[in-house]
């Protein structure tokens, strides 16, 4: 688009953001009244810098052809001379939806990232502007190596994010998140550079179908590296134990990114361990089903039994990404696009709960569901959406969710009808929990004076979760334009991923 | 037509939602809710007249048509749009909901006059109908699913609309999970339909049938025919909408909500959302003889328990409700036998009296100051004579009654269920028979103990009684005529001509013969409901009708029994002992061992200790393995960003 290399633009437009705040950026002025600190210097670069970094990406979306199946935008530039790594970065139909939706959760987070006592603000910038580069690079990215790089450049934002600014326990919980994410990676590196050993090349689009010249044997243990490494960042289960308590800790505007915007365990799976070994993903589908399963069965369960509200919505998410993880190695059209419907659309409505939740906290300091009730009473607006959120997390038809739900039960009920029970469970289950969040926390009469005193949205509140919402509904009613940028290269990699499993 | 009889209930509800968060809390402005009050009865109107057009379209001019909307979903084979089908059943839908709703609207507005929330209410009411408008006309089942959990959803609200109170919230919610149960049931079978037809399209499927008819699938262990899992499946998802035997819990509870909830919602639509669904997709449904058996047990064995329940229930919403679900076994009874129209005909005819029955029951509980209890009632006909008739004629109606619409419907059904000449359609004509008797004895029960007898209530409510408003009784007006002219008028829907009818809509096998044969049934078999009806209102009468201690003595003497009964056969209990309860158990379990024990305490204490001990032990640093890790990383990005950019020449 206009001879600009404008991946790399999308890719690096927040670090250079991080340095404009670095050099001009100030501490001050957060404590207005209003919550919106408007007279901070490094807070106003940080919301500039990321909506252009989402207008960026609507025009790449602009200038996206749906009917490719192949990486459009594609940069390709020499980065090491003696081994053949470069920087490469291109996008396509199932990468451009998490760059979309990334771009998009990114302003949320920085224009919620700051409370009246919040400090370093400056340094709370730079992180978010460092975390959206590696975020988008992870999605960009169409060199192993490369995609390596930011894919380990998240964890220190991330970690940096939870540890300064979260709360309570906030250190451990970092510290959690890092060493589980660590050591999963670790995997991929030994993958990734056997692969580049035996092939010479860990170009992503070189790669795709050229990988099966390996034994099978080797297949399977390069997609045990990438696999694991993606599925502590899915989470799957018993892999997840990081993610309670990095998502309760960390700050409202880290936990929407980690929720919300962060898909890459998904991404991933889809990219690489799906993508790429096609033969393994066939063969050993059934443990990842099982896997995936126990984590919707088990995730909703620990659900139903928490107190805590904030890590009710947490076991929400194993939940459903334990659905999207079926999807994908249901391995047909239906089930993939169902996964990444279902993840862009519940990274909306995890966006809004979280917030919801957050602003919560902020008054109440605790996440007990006790500490609630009758919230309707004082702030009808704030009750609304919230119950829009609900509805929409347990997949009620009209909202965008269910259109992913929907999608990976008949993909998987090709497959197997026995993992499709175990996947529909879900819809069930997540009712009881959500509802029953839903009545604790909203619902009933006024129980505390403490809520009382709660205004309802403020008006920059309204204009972000009004958008939430429309998107929500317009996308459970009109989801084609979202399904659309996926269809070319979901049916590329399903007819890739049927010719190998026919072939063997 | 058919787009303003579906759309204009939304539109209402847009604009009378925005009203409400445009300025949530009216604060003693008792008046500006006109406008939202105002355009729910306008859309509903506008609504009426457009199923009204719809409706002549189909039954004079016979039309079938599906009006395109646009892509809903479109992913690999899978196609689905929205779409508005209209035929002769949707038409007849259409009819009911729209008229029904609109009575409702109108009557709503006398009933919720002193609540705040009254914007609220009639922006929920036009959502509900909204969602059953397009359930009734959906080509696909997705789109059917859509209005099915929209439906589920507006539901919910409504049960829940007093949500300050904590039974109201706990009914609403146990509203939705039940009926989410049926729906992981309507779902799996939504997913098979796709995956034996490659369609969800209604017209396509019913093409392909021939071509699936023989496959079978393996499913635990047993082979199946695909057709019956299917059926089995989504009938699974009506049990629990239409309240059948086992998924019906929900429903007595429902009671919570607002009347004009129960009246409009679990009285004459919603509830009737799975014997519509049944009907709609007969041509599946007519494939597999298993599942129209199992049809015929459930909804008869439906029809004779909820009756007894309803003997000893002394809520007054509650026995209604129990009579509703009485009324939906006898309609799932005769879908069972093929009779697809008569099913539909004693819907539509039921959705007219049983509202009005709700309608009235409002009116009474409005008077005796929110009372609900029966036993604190009686001798209420001076004071409410309007209600007092017209809760006669919806009475009538419901126990059979000639020439009322339900002697026409209710009876019908029983026919069928006698000519069809199987086992279980004479199990079903049994208990059904049975059931009609209960159902007047409990109607007349509750006449005489609610109208007739002493007043129990306190002096201060005594005064209080009053007739409804005319806002409230001249919309029971259309009911009551419905109740007493609709079973004639609309008989044409099962007469001579049923085939002719019901051509295009409903599918019967030629083989099925319960319609062909109903006119060689004994004349005893006709007339022995009528008759039993007709002594049920006699011993009513005899037990509460006069003052007597026989009641007391026979509920002394079978206490057992009314034990039984008046606790709804324990299933609550049960369910709660089974599932509810350890549901919860469970997930504290995992929680305490697996979560908190092995994957906190033993994993990640053990393994942080032993990688900080590591890490002492080396003295690589004093801060600690992360911060320097982190610092190293940042270092590397830095490095590897400006090599690539020197590299690259940039």
């Amino acid at each position: 688009m206009f001879g600009l290399p404008i991946l790399s633009l999308i890719i690096f437009l927040p670090i250079v953001g991080a340095i404009i705040i670095a050099i001009v950026g100030r501490n001050d002025g957060v404590n207005d009244d209003d919550h919106v600190p408007y007279k901070n210097s490094s807070y106003l670069i940080a919301v500039l810098t990321t909506f252009v970094s989402f207008i960026l990406a609507l025009m790449v979306w602009n200038g996206f052809d749906n009917s490719l199946s192949t990486m459009q935008f594609m940069e390709n530039i020499r980065w090491f001379s003696d081994i053949n790594v470069s920087y490469t970065v291109g996008v396509d139909g199932i990468s451009l939806p998490f760059v979309l939706l990334g771009t998009f959760v990114m302003p949320i987070a920085v224009l919620f990232s700051i409370k009246k006592d919040t400090k370093k603000v400056k340094e709370l910038m730079i992180s978010l502007l460092v975390l959206e580069t590696s975020m988008l690079g992870i999605f960009l990215a169409n060199d192993l190596v490369l995609f390596y790089v930011f894919f380990e450049a998240m964890l220190v934002p991330v970690f940096l994010l939870i540890g300064i600014w979260g709360s309570g326990d906030k250190v451990k919980a970092g510290l959690k998140f890092f060493l589980y994410s660590f050591l999963g990676s670790l995997f991929m590196l030994v993958a990734i550079i056997y692969i580049l050993i035996t092939q010479e090349t860990t170009n992503f689009t070189h790669l795709m179908g050229s990988l099966s010249v390996l034994t099978y044997k080797e297949q399977l243990m390069l997609f045990i590296g990438f696999t694991i490494s993606f599925a502590v960042k899915l989470p799957m289960f018993p892999v997840h134990a990081w993610q309670p308590d990095a998502y309760e800790k960390a700050p409202s505007s880290a936990t929407i990114i980690l929720g919300g915007a962060l898909k890459m365990g998904v991404y991933g799976l889809i990219r690489y361990s799906f993508s790429l070994f096609p033969e393994v993903a066939h063969e050993y589908a059934m443990v990842l089903f099982v896997l995936c399963g126990i984590g919707i069965v088990y995730g909703s369960l620990v659900a139903i039994a928490q107190k805590n509200v904030k890590r009710m919505m947490v076991y929400a998410t194993l939940a459903h990404m334990g659905l999207v993880g079926i999807g994908i190695f249901s391995g047909n059209q239906q089930g993939i696009e169902g996964a990444i419907f279902a993840t862009i659309t519940h990274g909306l409505t995890a966006v809004l709960l979280f917030l919801l939740i957050g602003s919560l906290f902020d008054r109440f300091k605790t996440y007990n569901i006790d500490a609630f009730g009758g919230i309707v009473n004082q702030t009808p607006r704030y009750a609304f959406v919230f119950m829009i959120g609900v509805f929409a997390s347990v997949g009620v038809p009209g909202t965008a969710p269910f259109v992913g739900e929907i999608l990976t039960f008949i993909g998987i009920a090709q497959v197997n009808i026995y993992v499709t029970m175990i996947a529909i469970l879900s819809v069930v289950l997540s009712v009881c929990y959500m509802l029953y969040m839903f009545k604790h926390v909203i619902l009933g009469a006024v129980s505390k004076d403490a809520i009382n005193a709660l205004k309802d949205l403020s008006s920059l509140e309204l204009i972000v979760y009004a958008v939430l919402v429309l998107l929500i509904v317009f996308f459970g009613v009109y989801p084609a334009p979202l399904l659309k940028i996926m269809d070319a290269t979901v049916h590329g990699i399903v007819s890739n991923y049927l010719i190998h499993i026919v072939s063997v | 037509m058919i787009t303003l009889s579906v759309f204009s209930p939304f539109i209402a509800f847009i604009l009378a939602g925005l009203s409400v968060l445009y300025a949530p809390s009216l604060k003693g402005k008792e008046n500006n809710d006109t406008f939202a009050v105002a355009i729910t009865v306008i859309g509903m109107i506008l609504s009426l007249i457009g199923s009204i057009s719809v409706a002549y379209a189909t039954f004079v001019h016979n039309i079938n048509a599906t009006v395109h909307v646009f892509t809903w979903i479109s992913s690999g084979d899978l196609h689905i749009s929205w779409e508005l089908h209209f035929d002769k059943l949707t038409g007849i839908m259409l009819l009911l909901v729209s008229t029904v709703s609109l009575l409702v609207h109108i009557y709503s507005i006398g009933y919720m006059a002193h609540d705040t929330s009254r914007r609220r209410f009639m922006s929920y009411l036009s959502l509900f109908t909204f969602f059953m408008l397009t359930l009734v006309t959906s080509a696909n089942i997705l789109q059917l699913f859509f209005g099915w959990e929209g439906v589920g959803v507006s539901s919910y609200l409504l049960i829940g609309f007093w949500f300050k109170k904590t039974s109201a919230n706990n009914a609403s919610i146990k509203a939705f999970v039940v009926n989410r149960c049926g729906d992981f049931f309507f779902t799996l079978g939504i997913a098979l339909i796709f995956v034996y037809f490659h369609t969800l399209n209604l017209k396509e499927i019913f093409t392909q049938i021939p071509k699936v008819v023989d496959t079978h699938t393996m499913i635990f262990g047993s082979q199946i025919n695909v057709i019956t899992l299917i059926c089995l499946l989504l009938f699974g998802g009506a049990m629990a909408k239409s309240a059948q035997l086992g998924l019906h819990t929900w429903l007595a509870d429902a009671m919570e909500g607002p009347t004009p909830v129960s009246a409009l919602i679990h009285a004459a639509t919603m509830v009737t959302a799975g014997v519509f669904m049944v009907a709609r997709l007969s041509p599946l449904f007519e494939y597999s003889q298993v599942v129209l058996n199992l049809i015929v047990i459930i909804g008869a064995l439906t029809a004779f328990l909820a009756a007894t329940v309803a003997v000893t229930q002394y809520d007054i919403k509650k026995i209604i409700a129990y009579s509703t679900m009485s009324q939906l076994g006898y309609m799932f009874a005769s879908l069972g036998v093929s009779a697809y129209g008569v099913g539909i005909y004693h819907l539509f005819t039921h959705g007219f009296f049983k509202a009005l029955l709700f309608l009235c029951a409002g009116c009474v509980i409005h008077a005796v100051s929110d009372e609900q209890d029966i036993r604190k009632m009686g001798g209420l006909y001076k004071a409410l004579p309007i209600t007092y008739i017209f809760m006669w004629v919806g009475n009538l109606a419901l126990a059979g009654i000639p020439p009322l619409a339900g002697y026409f419907s209710k009876d019908k059904i029983l026919e069928v269920l006698w000519s069809s000449g199987s086992v279980v359609g004479h199990f079903g004509y049994v208990l059904g028979t049975l059931a009609a008797f209960l159902t007047a004895f409990y109607s007349w029960r509750l006449i005489f103990m609610v109208f007739h007898g002493e007043c129990k209530l306190s002096e201060e409510e005594q005064k209080h009684v009053h007739e409804a408003s005319p806002i409230m009784w001249i919309p029971l007006i259309p009911l009551v005529l419905g109740a007493i002219c609709l079973g004639y008028i609309a008989s044409s829907l099962v007469g001579e001509h049923y085939s002719e009818f019901w051509q295009h809509a409903i599918f019967t096998l030629p083989s099925h013969k319960a319609v062909a044969n109903v006119e060689d049934i004994p004349l005893i078999i006709k007339t022995l409901p009528s008759m039993l009806a007709v002594l049920g209102i006699v011993l009513a009468f005899l037990l509460y009708g006069i003052k007597s201690n026989i009641a007391k003595n026979l509920k002394k003497k079978l206490s057992l029994i009314f034990a039984l009964l008046a606790n709804k056969y324990y299933i609550d209990e049960i369910y709660d002992v089974i599932f509810t309860n350890n549901i919860f158990v469970l997930g504290k379990f995992l929680k305490v061992t697996i979560e908190d024990f092995i994957l906190e305490n033993i994993l990640i204490v053990r393994v942080a200790n032993s990688i900080s001990a590591l890490a002492k032990g080396l003295k690589t640093t004093q801060s600690g393995f992360i911060n320097h890790y982190a610092f190293v990383m940042c270092l590397g990005l830095v490095v590897i960003v400006s090599w690539l950019f020197i590299e690259g020449g940039l």
